[in-house]
């Protein structure tokens, strides 16, 4: 496994970023920057493809709520898809399911997230 | 002091300020949002325009500011020294005018005049819950400077009272947040722990195995960085005592195998070899070994050996802790949870070895049960079918599937003698060997030899039976084909060496033999039939044996006219010579047969012999229903013409059976002949 890299495309107001090593501190810190660099510009709805990404630490974890907790800021969400066992199971274990959504495939989770109105939304 | 009688109105406003005040702890939103709503509060129902609420860390002895308001405030804490704190902590100080102070308050005020200034703080409100120090409330001035009444004293000490609890509160739920974060550390921990116990009994790869391991370490201590490394017992190390230090990395992790294994195999680092001689780990915060260090770019290490009884196989070894504040150090903790993984490493690569081991002994009985020609059968105690090999399943024309699990007698139930040698293998428990009996279970001309021994476990005790089963059925019907024509010697020469038979339609050099009884027709018919038969068997019984002992092959009986071939369908170099010594022999014996019947009051016969060689076909002619291995061609036909010509107990032989075998015979030249079929006369020669 080499270093981190992270790809990003847009699928209308969908992000879906695509990793591709460890997350840990580094690798993280990648996935929450390009997050905030696409909230500032508005976007609210973000997916991550961890299929490339067959591990993960706790520090990676806590980025990652953090990044959860600035979507909540701005009513937006996160998602997530093709996960090894055990970044899934990490994950709900550290209680990222409550927050954000673990989905089992590619197409359910654009269908999913693409169904998803965000509180703003809502509001108006 | 009296307070002053409050007007309705004041009294409505306090009453809904407080009314807000439990709204805002009810909400249940995050703590910043509630001290600024707090904070909010409490400056609006007290007309204050500036003011912050200052958090105490206890870690660092510092305040910070978590909210404020009207302030152009930038973010700088404030030292607390211990007696500041117990300052704050006096009942009589719960609220602290900051120009009116004194004691060690007037002098820290004074210390932080400029921050104080920037707070615009004229009044400090000292938060805390049961002696213990959580923050301030700081307040400037009310509108147009106007002095805090008591009555706003009062709301503010209900207020702060009120925050107190909260921020205590707070603080509780942020402990327990962390507490459960830990908890769900540990679970995390558990868990992992436990997949790598899940691993062992379904992971039997030792690659995949050694990877599970080494990442779920990785993963689980927060490590960037790791390799996991076994000693390699295959491996051909001379000195036996350094065998047990002699590693191979067989996973890594954000580490090059290569760098890791120059250090590794060069053997210089005392660190790895101390787990092999204390067969414990070791954490090297501050790596004193350079090359290690840099083989795994980290600067702290964890090393934990992986054993396998007291033996040490191997070696974990992760890198650097990640925290968010960088890189730290490895704590007892966490080599205990690495050692955890070890032990578990261990026994999981003595299953995967263990069952690397069986398998590749099971292959190579395989492969020795496939590779022969046999058929093997294992049957259990209960007369199940436990296996099969390949050359079996072909045998019974079965998949293995067909035959796996089924009962034997099931697989033979057309064939009781075969049944009855199993029986009795069962119950005597000696092996037994049956040669050509009929497995009529598989097929209706299925021939087989059979051995049945009994199946023995490592101490002896029987298991139940195996089987050894040959198809000798294609053997068995070419000699039940063959062995009317030639001898069972030839026969055998015949399945001992298949490339000399050519059953297909072939042209071969060949000598025929041909020999007739000379009147024999006339002779029968003044005999009974049941002498005419009893002569000729006789007679032929006497001449086969005759054409066998020399190998000639018996084509054909022909009332009573013999034809017998040299040549096919084997071909010897002295396919002529054993044709003439056969009729040399006929001719000779027929002399004693005839002295024998005369004593008996029979009749004398006379036999001509002819003899030719050439080119002729040989093959299976005939049609589907009756086909027999015969030669036809010119040279058969010159045989019979030959044997024709001779006269009573004589051999004629054509020119080029003389050219073949004039050096071994005495002949005598006859004049040539014409025979029919051929445009000119032939040479033929008398054998004297």
């Amino acid at each position: 496994m080499g270093s981190f890299k992270l790809t990003v495309r847009k699928e209308g107001d969908l992000a879906i970023f695509s990793t591709d090593g460890y997350i840990n501190n580094l690798g993280a810190e990648k996935i929450a920057e390009g997050c905030y660099k696409h909230i500032e510009t508005g976007c609210r709805k973000f997916l991550l493809d961890l299929e490339e990404s067959p591990i993960i630490n706790s520090i990676g974890v806590s980025i990652l709520i953090e990044v959860i907790e600035k979507l909540q800021e701005v009513n937006g969400h996160i998602g997530y898809y093709n996960m090894a066992p055990i970044v899934a199971k990490t994950f709900k274990i550290m209680g990222l399911d409550k927050y954000s959504t673990l989905y089992d495939s590619e197409e359910e989770a654009i269908e999913g997230m693409k169904n998803r109105t965000s509180t703003a939304e809502k509001k108006t | 002091m009296a307070l002053k009688p409050l007007t309705s109105d004041q009294f409505s406003y306090f009453l809904n300020s407080l009314d807000d005040l439990g709204s805002i702890l009810t909400n249940n939103d995050e703590h910043e949002v509630v001290f600024k709503e707090i904070l909010h509060l409490v400056m609006g129902t007290l007309g204050v325009s500036r003011g912050a609420i200052l958090i105490y860390s206890a870690r660092t002895r510092e305040l910070a500011v978590t909210t404020h308001r009207g302030l152009e405030w930038e973010a700088i804490a404030l030292d607390v020294p211990a007696g500041v704190v117990d300052a704050m902590l006096d009942e009589k100080r719960d609220v602290v005018f900051v120009e009116k102070s004194d004691g060690v308050l007037k002098e820290y005020f004074s210390e932080y005049k400029s921050t104080m200034a920037g707070l615009n703080a004229k009044v400090w409100v000292p938060l805390s819950f049961k002696k213990t120090f959580l923050g301030v409330l700081s307040l400037g001035s009310k509108l147009k400077n106007a002095e805090l009444e008591e009555i706003d004293l009062t709301v503010l000490r209900i207020i702060a009272h009120v925050l107190s609890n909260a921020l205590y509160n707070f603080a509780l739920v942020d402990k327990m947040k962390a507490k459960n974060k830990a908890l769900d550390l540990k679970v995390l921990e558990l868990e992992t722990l436990q997949d790598v116990s899940a691993a062992i009994v379904s992971v039997l790869d030792i690659d995949t195995l050694t990877e599970e391991v080494l990442q779920r370490s990785v993963s689980i201590l927060d490590s960037k960085s790791g390799a996991l490394m076994l000693t390699d017992r295959q491996s051909l190390v001379v000195n036996v005592e350094a065998l047990s230090e002699f590693l191979h990395v067989a996973s890594t992790f954000e580490v090059d195998a290569k760098d890791v294994e120059a250090v590794i195999v060069s053997k210089n680092s005392e660190d790895l070899a101390l787990c092999f001689r204390e067969k414990e780990g070791q954490i090297l915060n501050k790596c004193a070994d350079k090359r290690l260090a840099k083989a795994f770019g980290a600067q702290n290490l964890l090393i934990a050996p992986i054993r396998s009884k007291s033996e040490v196989i191997g070696l974990i070894i992760v890198g650097d802790k990640e925290s968010r504040r960088g890189v730290v150090e490895f704590q007892e903790s966490d080599l205990k949870l690495l050692e955890m993984f070890a032990n578990q490493a261990g026994i999981a690569l003595d299953n995967a070895r263990l069952f690397k081991n069986v398998i590749e002994v099971k292959e190579f009985n395989e492969s020795i049960l496939t590779s022969v020609n046999s058929g093997v059968i294992t049957i259990n105690m209960i007369g199940e079918i436990g296996s099969v090999n390949q050359a079996a399943t072909t045998i019974f024309r079965k998949h293995r599937r067909q035959i796996v699990g089924q009962h034997f007698e099931s697989l033979f139930d057309k064939d009781p003698e075969i049944l009855k040698l199993f029986e009795r293998v069962r119950g005597t428990h000696h092996a037994v060997s049956e040669m050509n009996l009929s497995c009529r279970s598989v097929a209706k001309d299925m021939v087989v030899n059979l051995s049945v021994a009994p199946l023995k476990g490592p101490d002896g005790e029987v298991k139940g039976l195996v089987v050894v089963i040959e198809d000798i059925s294609a053997e068995s019907r070419i000699k039940s084909t063959f062995k009317r024509y030639v001898t069972s010697n030839i026969v055998d020469q015949i399945l001992a060496d298949e490339g000399k038979l050519k059953l297909g339609g072939d042209r071969r050099h060949v000598t025929v033999l041909f020999s007739d009884i000379r009147d024999f027709t006339a002779m029968s018919e003044k005999m009974d039939p049941e002498k005419v038969v009893s002569t000729l068997n006789e007679y032929f019984t006497d001449m086969i044996e005759i054409v066998f002992r020399f190998d000639g092959t018996l084509d054909k009986i022909i009332g009573d006219e013999l034809m017998v071939v040299y040549g096919a369908p084997i071909q010897r170099k002295d396919d002529a010579e054993r044709a003439v010594k056969t009729a040399l022999e006929m001719v000779a014996h027929l002399k004693k047969l005839n002295k024998d019947r005369k004593k008996r009051g029979l009749v004398e016969l006379a036999m001509g012999i002819g003899l030719s060689s050439g080119v002729v076909v040989s093959g299976n002619i005939g049609s589907s229903q009756r086909m027999d291995y015969t030669v036809i061609g010119d040279t058969v036909n010159l045989g019979s013409r030959l044997c024709a010509i001779a006269k009573p107990g004589e051999i004629i032989v054509s020119e080029p059976v003389f050219e073949a075998v004039k050096d071994l015979f005495p002949f005598k030249k006859l004049d040539p002949v014409q025979v029919k079929g051929k445009a000119d006369p032939i040479q033929i020669y008398h054998l004297t």
